[in-house]
């Protein structure tokens, strides 16, 4: 503080938080940033903790302390065979896919400058949801049973996989070809996300038309995102996509704070605008397709939870990333916990319930505002 | 050291900038006057090469800016919009750091932190600092887009038209921040403004843009009831008080269709 100048007060308040005499901007701000990282530490405290309830939960009847002791490799036989091997990578799948698609989310958002983006209002699931329906159509109902209902047939899964991926990413490619050649504004980019998203939908249901009862519900249950369809060999490839674009995207958060001053400012500071809006989108994008097509569609968690953080630690991309990456994981996993448990032995779709359970979370945080008095 | 050589632009066809060439020197603090829609902004952007200009080039420091990386640009050049969008969920302070970006590697060091506190309090923007900048007056947030800029420590500033949202004091005080900046640490500054006054009391500079081309450029002896009325159609009184130049305007002239008549003879 300047000498001389007296202030009639000697308090701060920032989100509802109370910093006494701060006696310089410095040393109020870095108050201010440690409270910012001790919430994202708790989210994630929050998250290894709901971890281990999760795989101790199960007709198995192992307490988490076994649980914690057989990922120190131990237990017994047989406990470590339930949770290494089916507890762990459920739960691995769940924190994986809920940091990309809460990372896919955050990082749309930031490069359109646009609350509402996400990959499920981009379209990136639509197109994933469609390329898995053709490819169902086309390969017939077969002999490959999958892990939960009973009447679904799906013959071949990596190929319903990698259409499923192909439409995720043409719905992509097609909005980022827009904003490329026709030089699109990224609000322009998000109404073309939906209406790539309503066509790959009508796609869906013109392709469900066509199909016969098995693969009608083949779809459907496709749709219906389920954590469990992961196993080690699909967790290592979404985590070999989902971890170096979360480094990027790390590495580029001064570049998404700055556009939110408008293009110029953001050029002025030294953003290359174009390619930071580009490789963003497309690597959001990547990101989000990769759960999606191994996954099913998970709807809301993209939008939800990067918005969950926003309102608690504000709109700074330096903590934000981590914070929605962390709160990804913790929502998608209470989501896939809950599913499995509340009506157990039956599991309930894990994207109705993120949905179940963020809608309300979110309603709440919308209502009561920013925190502050 | 800032040189533009005959820029000209056009918005698809509409030719708003026409072979302006112009110097302004280190320590050296230049106005651009003129009416709306003169191409002040324009201008100002084809330097920043937010807009890339039909013809003619630019320097820095005898360095042609065409060739330089955004990054390396950002490091010379400060910019302070025209409009701030200033809907961000992030703190003054946060805001003002974002200056130190183009310097910044990987972390926030304390020669950063050193740097913003310096602006803030200079700026007084220390009781808002941990303010979100969409808490801010339209004056507050135009302070604290100023603060950036100067935290950015550039050796060339473009500021458009900085001070039309302060109030009288800040006007003064903000001017007089952006002053001694640009006199002590040598920057080259270039500002479009519409205040004549203010403009006065602090450019060393200045220069008459009508219709995008340059009316008259040069120190306060181009400030002329003349000039005045001819730029903006104005009928202006020239007095001096004590030992300072100042315009009183009288009454709106005729508007002349010049402007556009001369493009199109153009
Ligand atoms: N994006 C654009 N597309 C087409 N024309 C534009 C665009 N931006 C500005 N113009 C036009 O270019 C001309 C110069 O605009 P500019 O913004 O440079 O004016 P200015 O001198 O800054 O005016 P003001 O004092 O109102 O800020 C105006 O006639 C304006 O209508
Ligand atoms: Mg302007």
């Amino acid at each position: 503080m300047r000498a001389g100048r007296r202030r009639d007060w000697c308090e701060l308040e920032v989100d509802g938080q109370v910093y006494e005499a701060v006696e310089n901007v410095g040393d109020g701000y870095r108050a201010y940033t440690r409270r910012k990282v001790l919430v994202i530490a708790a989210v994630i405290i929050a998250a290894v903790v709901l971890a281990i309830i999760s795989m101790a939960l199960g007709s198995a009847g192992i307490s988490p302390l076994e649980v914690i002791k057989a990922l120190l490799g131990q237990a017994d036989e047989r406990t470590t065979q339930i949770v290494i091997n089916i507890r762990l990578v459920r739960v691995l799948a769940a924190v994986v896919a809920g940091i990309g698609l809460s990372l896919a989310g955050c990082v749309m958002q930031a490069v359109l400058l646009n609350p509402l983006a996400s990959d499920y209002t981009l379209g990136v699931s639509q197109g994933a949801a469609f390329g898995a329906a053709v490819a169902i159509v086309a390969t017939g109902a077969g002999s490959m049973q999958s892990s939960g209902a009973d009447a679904v047939l799906i013959r071949n899964p990596y190929l319903v996989t990698v259409a499923a991926f192909g439409g995720a990413i043409a719905a992509t490619l097609a909005i980022l070809l827009l904003a490329r050649y026709k030089g699109i504004s990224p609000e322009a980019m998000i109404l073309a996300g939906i209406a790539f998203g309503s066509l790959f939908s009508a796609g869906t249901v013109i392709t469900q038309y066509f199909a016969n009862d098995v693969q009608v519900a083949s779809i459907v249950f496709w749709t219906f995102g389920d954590v469990g369809r992961a196993s080690w060999r699909e967790l290592a490839i979404m985590s070999a996509v989902t971890l170096p674009v979360t480094a990027y995207f790390v590495f580029n958060r001064w570049n998404y704070n700055a556009l939110e001053s408008g293009d110029d400012t953001a050029r002025s500071l030294g953003v290359n605008v174009g390619r930071t809006r580009l490789m963003g989108m497309l690597l959001a994008s990547l990101v989000a397709s990769v759960a999606v097509s191994f996954l099913g569609i998970i709807a809301f968690i993209g939008l939800v939870s990067p918005h969950l953080m926003r309102r608690i630690i504000g709109d700074d991309y330096r903590f934000l990333i981590p914070g929605s990456c962390a709160m990804g994981a913790l929502l998608l996993l209470a989501s896939d916990t809950l599913s499995r448990t509340i009506i157990a032995p039956v599991v309930l779709p894990v994207g109705a319930i993120t949905s179940f359970m963020g809608a309300p979370l979110f309603l709440y945080l919308l209502i009561r505002g920013y925190r502050r008095s | 050291m800032l040189s533009v050589n005959g820029i000209s632009f056009a918005y698809n066809c509409k030719s708003v900038l026409n072979g302006v060439r112009f110097d302004v020197a280190g320590g050296e603090l230049c106005s651009i006057l003129g009416n709306n829609g003169a191409g002040k902004s324009t201008l100002l952007k084809c330097i920043l090469r937010v807009l890339q200009p039909r013809e003619g080039s630019v320097l820095i420091e005898g360095e042609d800016a065409s060739h330089m990386k955004r990054m390396e640009l950002a490091r010379r050049m400060g910019y302070v919009a025209q409009k701030e969008s200033g809907n961000a969920r992030l703190t003054v302070f946060d805001a003002v750091l974002m200056g130190r970006r183009p310097h910044i590697n990987w972390g926030v060091g304390e020669k950063d932190l050193e740097v913003v506190r310096g602006v803030v309090e200079a700026l007084e923007l220390e009781d808002l600092s941990l303010r979100y900048l969409d808490e801010l007056s339209g004056g507050e947030l135009q302070k604290v887009v100023i603060a950036r800029a100067l935290a950015q420590e550039p050796g060339v500033m473009l500021l458009d038209e900085p001070t039309s949202n302060l109030d009288l004091r800040n006007q003064l005080e903000v001017m007089e921040t952006v002053r001694r900046a640009v006199t002590e640490r040598g920057i080259a500054a270039l500002m479009a403004i519409h205040d004549v006054n203010l403009a006065l009391r602090f450019s060393h500079k200045f220069m008459l843009l009508r219709g995008g081309v340059i009316f008259a450029c040069g120190g306060a002896e181009v400030i002329t009831s003349g000039n005045i009325q001819e730029v903006y159609g104005v009928k202006v009184e020239v007095e001096t008080l004590g030992e300072r130049k100042i315009i009183i305007p009288l009454q709106t002239m005729e508007a002349k269709a010049v402007t556009r008549e001369e493009q199109h003879a153009r």
